[in-house]
Formats: C-alpha cells, sequence, structure tokens
C-alpha cells in the first residue's frame, strides 16, 4: 500500500506537535497561556486539507495529549474529532480564497475548545467556571490563535506544492 | 475520485472510523472517571509520564541554560546602588544566620538534657526537576525520582528554603509533583507565631490563598506559613511561605490571606522528597510518661 504525500507530512506534524507539547510548551508559557500545539496543528491541518480524514489522527493525537501532558484520557480525543469536523465543514462553506477565513476559523475553534477543557476542570477542582475561563481558557486560546498565525502559512505552503503539479487544481494561497 | 484524498482503502470509511473513534473517545473518558488511581488507564498515564520524562528534560535543560543567560545578563546590568543594597542585605542575614545558630546549638543542650528527640530531622532523598505540565490546567513539575529510588505518592518535596507540592503520581524513574500553586493543592498549614491553623490552597492566578482561619484570628503581613501536619498528607513544621497580602478585617467572615510561597521550582533546580521526619516526643507526653512511671512505683 502506498502512502500518500499528505499523509506522511500528516504523520509527521502529529509527531512534531506532540513533541513540541511534551518539549517545549511547558517553558514557553506566557503568564500562566500555555499553548497547544497538538490543537492548533490539527486545526490547520483540517483547513489546509478539509477533505482529509482527521478522525484518527485526531484521535491519536488526542490520546497522546492526554497520555503524555495529562488530563482525563480520552477527553481531548473528543474535542479535537469535532474541532476538526466542525472546522472542516465550515471551511468548505465558507472559504473566500483568503487568508481572513481559516485564521478566524482556527481562532474561534481554539476559543470553544480552551472554554469546554475550562469548564471540565472548573467541574472536577473548586475553581469556578468564570474564574477558569477568564484566567486560562481565554489566554489559552489567544496564544493558541497566535501560533495557529504562524503555523497555518506554514503548512499552506508545505502543502500546496502538491496542488501546484495539479492542472485542474488553482493554488489556495494568492 | 479527488487526486487529492489520501488512500485509505485500508480503513473503514469516513463516517464509520469518525464513529469509532468517537465511541472509543468516550469509552476511554468513561473508564478514566470511573476508576482510581490505580486503574489501568492511570497506570497507562504513569508509564507514558515516566517515557515522556526524557524528553521534557531537554525543554527542561534549555530553559535553565536560558534563565541562567538572563540572570547572569541582569546580574551584570545591576545598577550599583541595587548591590549595596544586595550586600547590606546580606550581611544583616548573616548577622541572622549566626544568632540562629546560637539558639539552635541551645536548644540541642536542653533537648539533650530533657532527653527529648529531635522532631526536625528530614529523612529524604535528593533529586531536580526535569519537566512541567504541558498544560495550562496543572501546575505540577517531573522529578528524576521514581519507584525504584523508594518514592511513594503522597511524600512531601521540598526546594531549597521550602515546601514546593506533593507527589502525586509514581513512575518507575520519575514522579509526578503537585505544586502549592496548583488549584487542586491544599496545606494543611499554621501561622507560625500564634499556631492559629488553616488550609493553603493554590489558585488559577497561581497565587497562595490562607483559607478557613478562624475569623478572629490574628493574621499580619510577614506572618510567617508552615505546614501544620494534620491529616497526615504534609510533615510537620515545614516551611511553606510568608503572608504578603491581608484583605478585608479581622472580625468579618471573608478575609483573603495571600501567601507567597518561599521557594518555587525551575528547571533543572533541586528537590528533596521527604520520606518522614525523626520521631518525636513532646514535652506533655513526656511528662505523662513520667507521671505514669511515678504513679507505678508508688504502687509498688
Amino acid at each position: 500500500m502506498t502512502i500518500s504525500r499528505d499523509t506522511i507530512i500528516l504523520i509527521i506534524g502529529c509527531v512534531v506537535a506532540l513533541l513540541m507539547q511534551i518539549i517545549v510548551a511547558p517553558f514557553v508559557s506566557f503568564m500562566n497561556a500555555v499553548p497547544n500545539f497538538v490543537l492548533v496543528f490539527s486545526l490547520a491541518y483540517s483547513v489546509v486539507r478539509p477533505d482529509s480524514e482527521m478522525a484518527l489522527a485526531a484521535f491519536l493525537l488526542g490520546l497522546g495529549y492526554n497520555l503524555f501532558c495529562g488530563g482525563v484520557v480520552g477527553f481531548m480525543s473528543i474535542l479535537l474529532i469535532l474541532a476538526t469536523l466542525v472546522v472542516t465543514r465550515s471551511f468548505v462553506v465558507l472559504n473566500n480564497a483568503s487568508l481572513f477565513m481559516p485564521f478566524v476559523l482556527i481562532a474561534i475553534a481554539a476559543l470553544v475548545v480552551e472554554v469546554l477543557v475550562g469548564i471540565c476542570a472548573a467541574s472536577i477542582t473548586d475553581v469556578g467556571v468564570f474564574e477558569a475561563v477568564v484566567f486560562r481558557s481565554i489566554p489559552c486560546a489567544l496564544y493558541d490563535s497566535i501560533v495557529g498565525l504562524i503555523l497555518y502559512p506554514i503548512l499552506s505552503r508545505v502543502m500546496v506544492q502538491k496542488r501546484t503539479s495539479d492542472p485542474l487544481e488553482s493554488p489556495r494561497l494568492i | 475520485m479527488n487526486p487529492n484524498k489520501p488512500n485509505t482503502n485500508a480503513l473503514p470509511s469516513g463516517r464509520v472510523l469518525l464513529a469509532i473513534c468517537l465511541v472509543l473517545s468516550c469509552a476511554l473518558v468513561f473508564g478514566y472517571s470511573r476508576e482510581d488511581q490505580q486503574g489501568p488507564l492511570h497506570m497507562i498515564q504513569n508509564v507514558s509520564h515516566s517515557l515522556a520524562a526524557p524528553f521534557g528534560m531537554l525543554g527542561a535543560t534549555a530553559a535553565s541554560v536560558g534563565n541562567s543567560a538572563s540572570a547572569s545578563l541582569d546580574d551584570l546590568n545591576a545598577d550599583p546602588e541595587t548591590l549595596s543594597q544586595l550586600k547590606e542585605q546580606n550581611a544583616q542575614l548573616r548577622n541572622l544566620v549566626s544568632q540562629t545558630e546560637e539558639y539552635r546549638q541551645e536548644v540541642d543542650r536542653l533537648s539533650e538534657l530533657l532527653k527529648i528527640q529531635k522532631s526536625y530531622h528530614i529523612d529524604g532523598v535528593a533529586g531536580r526537576v526535569i519537566g512541567a505540565s504541558g498544560t495550562a490546567w496543572n501546575q505540577t513539575v517531573t522529578i528524576d525520582l521514581g519507584s525504584s529510588s523508594g518514592i511513594d505518592a503522597g511524600q512531601t518535596v521540598m526546594g531549597p528554603a521550602g515546601v514546593i507540592g506533593q507527589v502525586v503520581a509514581v513512575g518507575p524513574t520519575s514522579s509526578t509533583v503537585r505544586l502549592l500553586t496548583d488549584p487542586q493543592s491544599g496545606v494543611a498549614a499554621m501561622v507560625q507565631s500564634t499556631r492559629k491553623e488553616g488550609i493553603v490552597r493554590g489558585s488559577l492566578e497561581g497565587l497562595l490563598y490562607l483559607e478557613n482561619m478562624d475569623v478572629n484570628a490574628t493574621v499580619q503581613v510577614g506572618d510567617v506559613i508552615v505546614t501544620s501536619g494534620m491529616g497526615g498528607s504534609y510533615a510537620r513544621g515545614l516551611l511553606v511561605g510568608t503572608v504578603v497580602k491581608v484583605g478585608q478585617v479581622q472580625g468579618e467572615e471573608s478575609r483573603r490571606i495571600v501567601v507567597s510561597p518561599n521557594t518555587t521550582s525551575g528547571p533543572m533546580s533541586e528537590v528533596i522528597v521527604v520520606k518522614g521526619l525523626g520521631t518525636s516526643t513532646s514535652d506533655s507526653d513526656k511528662k505523662k510518661e513520667k507521671n505514669d512511671e511515678t504513679q507505678d512505683g508508688g504502687e509498688e
């Protein structure tokens, strides 16, 4: 069975995202906001390749995140699967061939995921939901959006190489 | 057929795969929530943490180098007035240490005279911080000591100048320590001067709050907070921090007492896992024993 270039990039991206989450993320936190590289990569890849099957990758990435970084095992998998599904469907409908819509989708999806994680964290501790959202979810979502702002163009550039070789498809980036 | 679509002939179709993954995830969440700390999923998570520890150490090492470089740069740019103040403070602290050493020696002599065993001998294992939590919701660090070094969950972990947290998960060669600043952390503590007890809890803001204090208890800025040993989760008498802010007025129900931890844990910093403290016999127990012996001798 031949493995396509997209799949190879997906696998490498997943491994790199997970490694960065373990090695880099704890030490690049800013005002208690820790970036979620796993989440950002999943969302960015879903936007770059809305026709790809991200379910398995999202499941494995989320599982790896919970096993190596903590949290309820399986919870991040659920969030990533649903987030990538929604982002993929939304992008197909809202795509206007500009950079604005992917960034907006990534930012909104990151915010929703971080708020859901915050609500879950508040439910199992004595922390209030408002505190969890204000002091953690929103700063983390902002951080994720900034990382997405950097990652999406890079991923698009890496993936668009294949697209330009296909005369039937026009490049996504202007 | 879309040429960009990856070859998934070996996998179930998209919707089926999506459903399988969702069901599996839900099952994992359900299983993890229902089981205790010794359950299979928790054990797999602990082992995964141990496997990830060497990778985390790479980041810790790099962060440690960065912190050292930053500190060196700050030292180079320190103005003469700051240096003078630091020198003066250093001299005062040396004087204080010398006085404290005198008091300690006096206590040793008196303890010897009264046959009271020392109650502050720490039996512990030294290690290093080799990683930190990769999520924003857990204030935890990873240390390079595990079950092979005799570490158990629930043991107190101390930094150079006080308590930093408690071991919550143990792997073969590494352990996870929940820091005092974690929102799920709670330490039975007391004000050293007045012996009034309360609980020091962490928060999302990263601050420590002293709660559950008697509403009429006197607490002032500068008061030293130590562990009280109540509940058995933390050893007694270990330094936690210093009160830096007292909100509201004494006598009112709601009072926000902010405690600054005396020590923090940086990447590659040294820590001690407290396995136990030396046995102690308090004055009252000793007198009771003497009274019992006297009564037994009288009866005979």
